[in-house]
């Protein structure tokens, strides 16, 4: 469940936070780009294939020639906020119950709430095997009503990590802020190719864990249930193995970290044991 | 294949399963554990040793049924099982017998290096070698594979004959001795059997394989030609020595061969002699001065290197001759005969290399400047008192006496010197050799004719050579001290008494109990044949062709020249049977020179096996264990 304290938490350090959080959300920088928008910033001849809506008539009845007009590209920037909601986002091993999904849900609606507050659009969407595409929206109420979603949501399924960025990055349509929050306990190549796809967009990668993933606590003779596949594995859990372990997942985060590196997105990872504020004070404060 | 247990009672020790079986029934089943991040155990896994992974693959706990697996091959080790096969087996203990005679150093690689390398495939876990000579000898008794491969690196063949019979009694006689049991043993015959004497060889054989020791040939050697000296004798001849050899041609076609003589080192003669196929010639030395002389046939140097038909064999190629040093040996004879010649006188001064003095009693000079003192016929009273305590004394300190019979003799006070004593005189007799000696030999003192002669009887520690019928010794002698008396019952030469002073062999009696009395031996024994052996007073250096030895008892197994003290004595081969090097067939299968193995029922024990794989496995499950980190 989604502790809505997080957000009065927010709200009593908005003030110190401001300052950088404001370069977190686009609506006090200028865009480069021009397209569609409101305030014109010139003409030009027109040439066949323009858009003639864009034909300023009144120059044409000066000029008898044919100019369209340049307008500024919306400057508001939209963030995207993908949530992973596989089945292994449902682990816990801490004594307060605390899921990765949960975490990781607490962490995006964290980011929503700062966006609403600043009336841009944001949208946070779950993703598995498939990605459940939420339009981009403003408003608190959006933000409410998103929380509501999220915590009826029901995890299941592996992660198709690559198949959903895929699907998700043509629903982008300018150069926005994507917020992706999971554990990332997929193949590492699938985790590259997405990571690639979202790169041209403004990219914050965020990993959750619990505890008890990156320290193995068990040893001996076990019987272990994937959460996602539900294949069984029977095994000795001996000190090398556990070893081994922990070396494949420093390899499986590196590679990961390496790829956000590459790309040019920030990457932070979080045990699901730290504070949730100081997470995202840390997030925020990277930027 | 049938099992048979040493030990069946050890499976007892299977119980020991139990607690462990027990423990793994009880053993909690593994947690039920939900995971998010089974993709790292997998990758893990497929990190570990990838035989680690196939093993948790076949068996869920590999710990588990290592553990088993160690107690059953344990109690079964402890079980020491085994079973029985056949298979091509080889004798326990092997007796190696090596023919080490003189043919054997024919040929170029030689027989005896032939025989070497075959030896050597032959030695088993337990190996003895006998080396065939005139005489066997052991050169190692029951030795290990080691010990077998060394001493065959440094045995050498002599140059003897050899006796391969008796060499076959000794090690069935070594077999019999060491094992008792009903284990596999061998003799193996090593031989180019030439020249050997294959009667004797059977019959020891037979003698074995009735003992269930299993005898085996294996020949060395081809035929090959040969030219050598076969013979050889130096004869004396008034006062020099000559010397007569044979030389042999066993090639088929006729041969000449330069011939050299040394004298003391130095080359004296060249000469050569050219010999008929399958024939012999004679060669001689006049006149041979005292020293050595060596006999050298050149032939097979100049032809060396397997050229065909070339001498391949060196050891008849020289022949070596000692001649001693001539001494003149001072001899007193006391006589009161009025003949100024009795036979004994004219005898004795007769004889070479001496020197006579006559004396009549009774003043006598010093014994101690003469070697032998010879009493003839003296009355009871011609004596001094002490006379033959004197006597008695120079005997005592190595003086050699002759008393000859006359008579007076019993009624003399000889001081218990006699190696008789005289009862009174005694008419005819027949005589008789009781004994053989050196100096009787050639005599023919059954011939003589005895009509008058002294009753008597021999003393205790006497020897009598020749007696009468009536018992009374007609030649006897006694150590005395260092020295030897000689009773000599045949008088000065009177033919009342007898006529052996008439005889021919006389002369060449007085000659022989001279030569022996004074320690000069015959040429003969300067000159000896190789493979005789020569007891000696006690342990001494002895310089051998083959370097010095210590010994006290000399066998001269190598031609050439030996010095005992300062005494030099030459020994040959002198042997056309050894010389001569064809090789009698013996068999086909003898020709084949690896051992002969058999195919036989054989118990073979696991126990070892076992062990190892007890032992491996322990390694393993610790491996394994610190694989898993958990050492």
């Amino acid at each position: 469940m989604i502790d809505t304290e997080f957000f009065n938490q927010l709200n009593r350090f908005s003030l110190m936070v401001r300052k950088r959080v404001s370069s977190v959300y686009a609506g006090s920088r200028r865009a480069v780009l021009q397209g569609r928008g409101i305030e014109i910033v010139g003409y030009r001849e027109y040439m066949p294939g323009d858009d003639i809506r864009t034909i300023d008539w009144r120059v044409y009845g000066r000029t008898e020639k044919l100019y369209i007009r340049k307008f500024e590209e919306e400057k508001n920037v939209t963030t995207h906020i993908l949530l992973d909601s596989s089945k292994s986002m449902d682990f816990s091993s801490l004594s307060s119950g605390m899921t990765k999904f949960e975490y990781a849900a607490m962490l995006a609606c964290g980011f929503g709430y700062l966006v609403a507050r600043e009336n841009e659009k944001f949208a946070i969407s779950t993703f598995a095997e498939t990605i459940d595409i939420t339009p981009p929206k403003r408003g608190r109420g959006y933000l409410l009503h998103t929380i509501d979603r999220l915590n009826q949501h029901k995890l299941q399924g592996n992660t198709r990590f690559d198949e959903c960025t895929r699907q998700y990055e043509k629903m982008i349509r300018s150069k926005s802020l994507v917020i992706i929050i999971s554990d990332f306990l997929t193949d590492l190549d699938s985790i590259r190719a997405g990571l690639y796809m979202l790169a041209p967009n403004d990219l914050i990668v965020i990993s959750v864990f619990d505890p008890a993933e990156y320290d193995l606590t068990i040893e001996g003779d076990a019987k272990l249930h994937d959460m996602e596949t539900g294949e069984i594995r029977k095994t000795y859990i001996s000190p090398k193995l556990k070893e081994d372990y922990k070396k494949m997942a420093d390899l499986h985060f590196g590679g990961i970290r390496e790829t956000c590196m590459h790309v040019g997105a920030d990457f932070f990872s979080f045990g699901t044991d730290r504070s949730i504020f100081d997470a995202f004070l840390e997030t925020v404060r990277a930027r | 294949m049938p099992f048979s247990f040493a030990n069946p009672l050890a499976i007892l020790a299977l119980s020991s399963l139990i607690p462990l079986i027990i423990l793994y029934l009880i053993k909690p089943k593994p947690k039920d554990v939900e995971i998010p991040s089974l993709i790292f155990i997998l990758d893990a896994e497929r990190r570990e040793d990838r035989h680690q992974t196939i093993l948790k693959k076949v068996v869920r706990d590999p710990l588990m049924l290592m553990q088993l697996l160690f107690l059953i091959l344990l109690t079964l080790a402890m079980m020491s099982p085994s079973y029985v096969t056949t298979a091509d087996v080889r004798a326990d203990h092997t007796v190696i017998i090596l023919d080490a005679s003189a043919s054997m150093q024919a040929e170029e690689p030689s027989r005896f290096d032939l025989a070497r390398a075959a030896a050597e495939k032959f030695v088993s876990g337990k190996t003895s070698i006998i080396l065939a000579k005139n005489v066997p000898i052991l050169a190692l008794d029951s030795g290990s594979k080691s010990d077998a491969i060394s001493v065959l690196q440094r045995i050498q063949p002599g140059a003897t004959t050899a006796n391969i019979g008796d060499a076959i009694i000794l090690a069935k006689s070594m077999i019999e001795d060491g094992s008792g049991s009903e284990r596999e043993d061998a003799i193996v015959i090593i031989s180019d059997f030439s020249n050997a004497d294959f009667g004797s060889i059977s019959s020891a054989k037979m003698l074995a394989n009735a003992a269930g020791i299993d005898v085996t040939y294996k020949q060395v050697g081809s035929d090959v030609g040969n030219i050598g000296i076969t013979y050889g004798k130096p004869e004396r001849k008034g006062e020099t020595y000559n010397y007569l050899c044979t030389i042999k041609n066993y090639f088929n076609d006729a041969r000449t061969v330069p011939i050299e003589v040394f004298r003391n080192g130095k080359k004296t003669i060249s000469s050569s002699v050219t010999v008929q196929p399958r024939a012999s010639e004679l060669f001689a030395l006049k006149d041979l001065a005292p020293g050595a002389t060596v006999i050298a046939l050149r032939e097979s140097e100049g032809k060396r290197g397997g050229e065909s038909g070339s001498d391949l064999f060196d050891v008849d190629d020289r022949a070596y001759i000692a001649i001693p040093d001539a001494k003149k040996r001072r001899i007193m004879f006391i006589t009161e005969t009025e003949s100024k010649n009795p036979p004994a006188k004219i005898a004795i001064g007769s004889l070479q290399d001496t020197e006579c003095s006559v004396v009549k009693p009774p003043v006598l000079p010093s014994f101690d400047d003469y070697d032998i003192v010879v009493v003839g016929t003296v009355a009871k009273d011609s004596l001094l008192p002490g006379t033959f305590g004197d006597l008695a004394s120079f005997v005592v300190a190595g003086g050699s006496l002759v008393v000859l019979a006359s008579g007076d003799l019993g009624e003399i006070a000889t001081e218990n010197v006699l190696p008789v004593s005289v009862s009174g005189k005694a008419g005819s007799a027949a005589l008789t050799i009781r004994s053989s000696s050196e100096f009787t030999k050639d005599i023919a003192f059954e011939d003589v004719s005895v009509g008058k002669h002294l009753k008597s009887a021999p003393v205790n520690g006497s020897v009598v050579t020749v007696v009468a019928d009536d018992g009374s010794p007609m030649l006897a002698y006694q150590k005395h001290g260092s020295g030897t008396v000689v009773y000599f019952g045949f008088g000065e030469g009177d033919p009342e008494w007898n006529d052996f002073h008439t005889r021919v062999d006389y002369p060449i009696f007085w000659r022989q109990i001279v030569d022996w009395m004074s320690g000069v031996r015959g040429i003969e024994e300067y000159n000896v044949r190789t493979g005789r052996v020569y007891p000696l007073a006690e342990e001494q250096e002895v310089l051998t062709p083959a370097g010095t030895v210590t010994t006290d008892n000399l066998l001269f197994d190598s031609a050439g020249g030996y010095r005992i003290g300062d005494l030099d004595i030459a020994a040959n081969l002198y042997d056309p049977l050894e010389s001569d090097l064809t090789v009698p067939v013996v068999s086909e299968e003898a020709r084949i020179l690896k051992p002969d193995t058999a195919r036989a029922e054989v118990e073979k024990g696991l126990w070892g096996y076992l062990t190892v794989l007890v032992m491996f496995l322990a390694g393993f499950e610790l491996y394994y264990l610190r694989a898993r980190g958990e050492l």
